[in-house]
């Protein structure tokens, strides 16, 4: 099912590329011209992409058919999708509050999330993330001097 | 060239000198071990500092990061399977199996041999032909470029084993390429009308992407493992000296072939991973054991990636062409200091040149003996380590380290973004190699393509009468046809038999079971 969805994602975005490229303006002094070079790729993707479809058809009807739309997950499917999920929130944190405070809850809120089995509570998850959001700080800021995204915060 | 030697041993036998040989040696390692820290990185964040410094202390210090970044790459690929710089990714084919396998210890001892032998082979190579390499690359011009960008993602497809996928993703890398400013003429192309992307994806968070953070997540499902789940009591920090001098000729020829790729300006180490693991695999008695933790594959890739480092100076030393990105920062170096690589280099700082040179041999053993004395011991308990510990550490250094290359937020997001592409198309059984591959290569592709039809006027005849063009034609007809024939070939509904090459190890999500 993942497959299928993928391929028609694939095919709606190489299509908006193929658009994309016929609007690149033309250079008449180059025989090989900017538009031409992406125009080509995407069209070749394309057809490997209705190929693929059409080749993998029996097994993506013999799927929709023995499962149907319905999208079960799996629990370590879930924990992808969830670690996914707090990643995105860390890119707006990162954004809006810096790099050491978001390394700060993302280590916390991760090693908490995966160290649950292990059972990791959340304060020695967040002296965990302390520890380690200290140390990369000596590492890259003070002893590498390399600039981090500070934005609100430090 | 003896005299000159001499000369060169002198100027770095300074205790000054020889400490900042082994401070950037060590430096290197670290960086190049940690997923996301390059060797390259550690080499732009020293650059103004090497300023302040005489010119030979400065550039010899860019030069050790370099050899101890390439050399520290094969750590993170054996132990995690996360390649720690972009030249080891074919190294994770082979030496992670076999450290999950319960021999991390032999599989790092084999690796760093290997970079040592590759390090100092093509040392060899480079001291003693220097001018006539050079002049070998010299008789390169866009067409011969092209058609060798062209082998190379032919190489690396046939490789990937799988099938119409592997052409699928090449095509996807290679229209990622195309988005940002066209090479030649410089109009942005394919943005959607985001700024960010008018100067399109850097090549660094593509690849963090991909590889590290796709390999995250990969991991996040069976967090509760360690990543070496058992070291076996034979498994020893020594390398087996019986398989390695048997692969002899593979050495010599995995040297051979890392050297003349690196002199080619812009394909450097990346290509030569690939290109000797696959020769290798391709001329082995049992290809089947490649991908699942094969001896061979690892010296190969070590050998290839190594050897592609001192290639990537001769274009440097001899003709003041930088090989490579890193090549490219060290050149930067010399104009700091007011010297300009090329024959001038030659007349007049030949002494200098040497130092270099011996520079870059200290370098090597100080790179074999850090391993040796203890390093593989420390990182392999290291990476012992919980993943559940390990993997947000991973995560918070990539980000760092993308961030630290161009300093843009947007690169963050990039490397996230392809993160979960790749683990989608892991997921889906798409290889990741052939789509970052195309990454790297679509945009010289396109820059040779269009600057050889310029030249002639349009016409495609070249190609097929330049003698140079000709062997690559002909080598990229016998890959394609060695990959169709192969089982893994470009057939529409076959699975790949070949070993799971994604640029991930293999075939672990189908013993995981929900």
């Amino acid at each position: 099912m993942l497959e299928a969805i993928s391929i028609i994602i694939l095919a709606i975005f190489t299509g908006s590329f193929l658009y994309q490229s016929f609007q690149v303006p033309s250079d008449p002094y180059r025989p090989l011209h900017p538009r031409v070079y992406p125009g080509i790729i995407s069209t070749i993707l394309l057809i490997l992409l209705i190929l693929l479809l059409v080749s993998a058809r029996k097994e993506l009807v013999k799927q929709l058919r023995e499962r149907g739309f319905k999208v079960k997950l799996s629990n370590r499917e879930k924990v992808v999708i969830m670690t996914i999920v707090i990643c995105i929130l860390y890119l707006i944190s990162l954004t809006y509050i810096g790099y050491f405070v978001s390394i700060l809850w993302l280590i916390t809120v991760l090693v908490w999330y995966y160290g649950s089995r292990d059972n990791i509570s959340l304060i020695a998850s967040f002296g965990i993330s302390l520890g380690v959001t200290l140390a990369i700080y000596v590492i890259l800021k003070i002893l590498l001097n390399i600039y981090l995204p500070s934005a609100l915060l430090f | 060239m003896f005299e000159n030697f001499i000369l060169g041993i002198r100027l770095i036998a300074q205790w000054d000198i020889v400490l900042l040989i082994i401070f950037g040696t060590v430096l290197g390692l670290l960086l190049g071990a940690i997923p996301g820290l390059t060797g390259t990185l550690g080499i732009v964040l020293l650059l103004p500092i090497t300023f302040s410094m005489k010119p030979i202390a400065g550039i010899i210090t860019l030069v050790a990061i370099y050899v101890g970044g390439m050399s520290g790459g094969l750590v993170s690929a054996a132990l995690l399977g996360m390649p720690g710089t972009p030249a080891s990714v074919a190294t994770t084919f082979d030496a992670f199996p076999m450290a999950k396998k319960g021999f991390p210890g032999k599989a790092l001892a084999t690796g760093v041999l290997c970079s040592f032998m590759g390090g100092v082979l093509s040392w060899i190579v480079l001291v003693i032909a220097t001018p006539l390499l050079a002049s070998l690359a010299l008789k390169f011009g866009p067409f011969e470029y092209a058609m060798v960008c062209i082998f190379g993602i032919i190489v690396v497809t046939g490789m990937a084993g799988k099938g119409l996928k592997g052409a699928i993703s090449l095509f996807l890398g290679l229209i990622v390429a195309t988005i940002g400013f066209d090479p030649v003429g410089g109009i942005a192309r394919l943005t959607f009308g985001i700024r960010q992307l008018r100067i399109g994806f850097s090549i660094v968070p593509v690849f963090m992407g991909m590889f590290v953070v796709a390999e995250v997540l990969s991991n996040a499902e069976r967090v509760s493992e360690k990543y070496i789940i058992t070291v076996k009591q034979d498994d020893k920090l020594i390398p087996p000296w019986i398989e390695i001098i048997k692969n002899w000729f593979n050495i010599i020829r995995s040297c051979a072939i890392g050297v003349f790729i690196g002199i080619l300006p812009g394909i450097g180490g990346i290509v030569s991973n690939f290109v000797c693991w696959d020769v290798a695999r391709r001329s082995s008695k049992k290809p089947e054991e490649f991908g699942h933790g094969s001896i061979e594959g690892i010296i190969a890739s070590e050998t290839g990636n190594n050897s592609s480092l001192s290639g990537a100076f001769v274009p440097l030393l001899g003709l003041g062409i930088p090989g490579c990105t890193v090549t490219a920062i060290i050149l930067a170096g010399f104009t700091l200091h007011g010297l300009q690589p090329g024959p001038v280099l030659f007349r007049d700082h030949v002494d200098l040149v040497y130092a270099i040179f011996a520079g870059m041999f200290f370098s090597n053993i100080v790179m074999v003996l850090t391993q040796f004395l203890g390093g593989m011991k420390l990182f392999i308990r290291a990476m012992q380590a919980p993943k559940w510990l390990l993997l947000p550490i991973v995560l918070a250094m990539v980000v760092a380290g993308c961030y630290a290359t161009h300093y843009r937020i947007f690169d963050v997001y990039v490397t996230i973004g392809f993160g979960v592409i790749g683990y989608i198309m892991k997921k889906t059984g798409f290889p990741i190699a052939p789509f970052v591959f195309a990454v790297v290569l679509g945009p010289m592709i396109e820059e040779y393509l269009s600057r050889a039809l310029m030249l002639s006027g349009g016409s495609w005849l070249p190609f097929f009468t330049k003698p140079i063009c000709i062997v690559l034609i002909i080598l990229t007809v016998v890959f394609s046809y060695l990959s169709v024939i192969s089982k893994g070939g470009f057939k529409l509904k076959g699975k790949a038999p070949l070993p799971s090459v994604q640029g991930l190890p293999p075939d672990e999500d189908k013993s995981s079971q929900p």
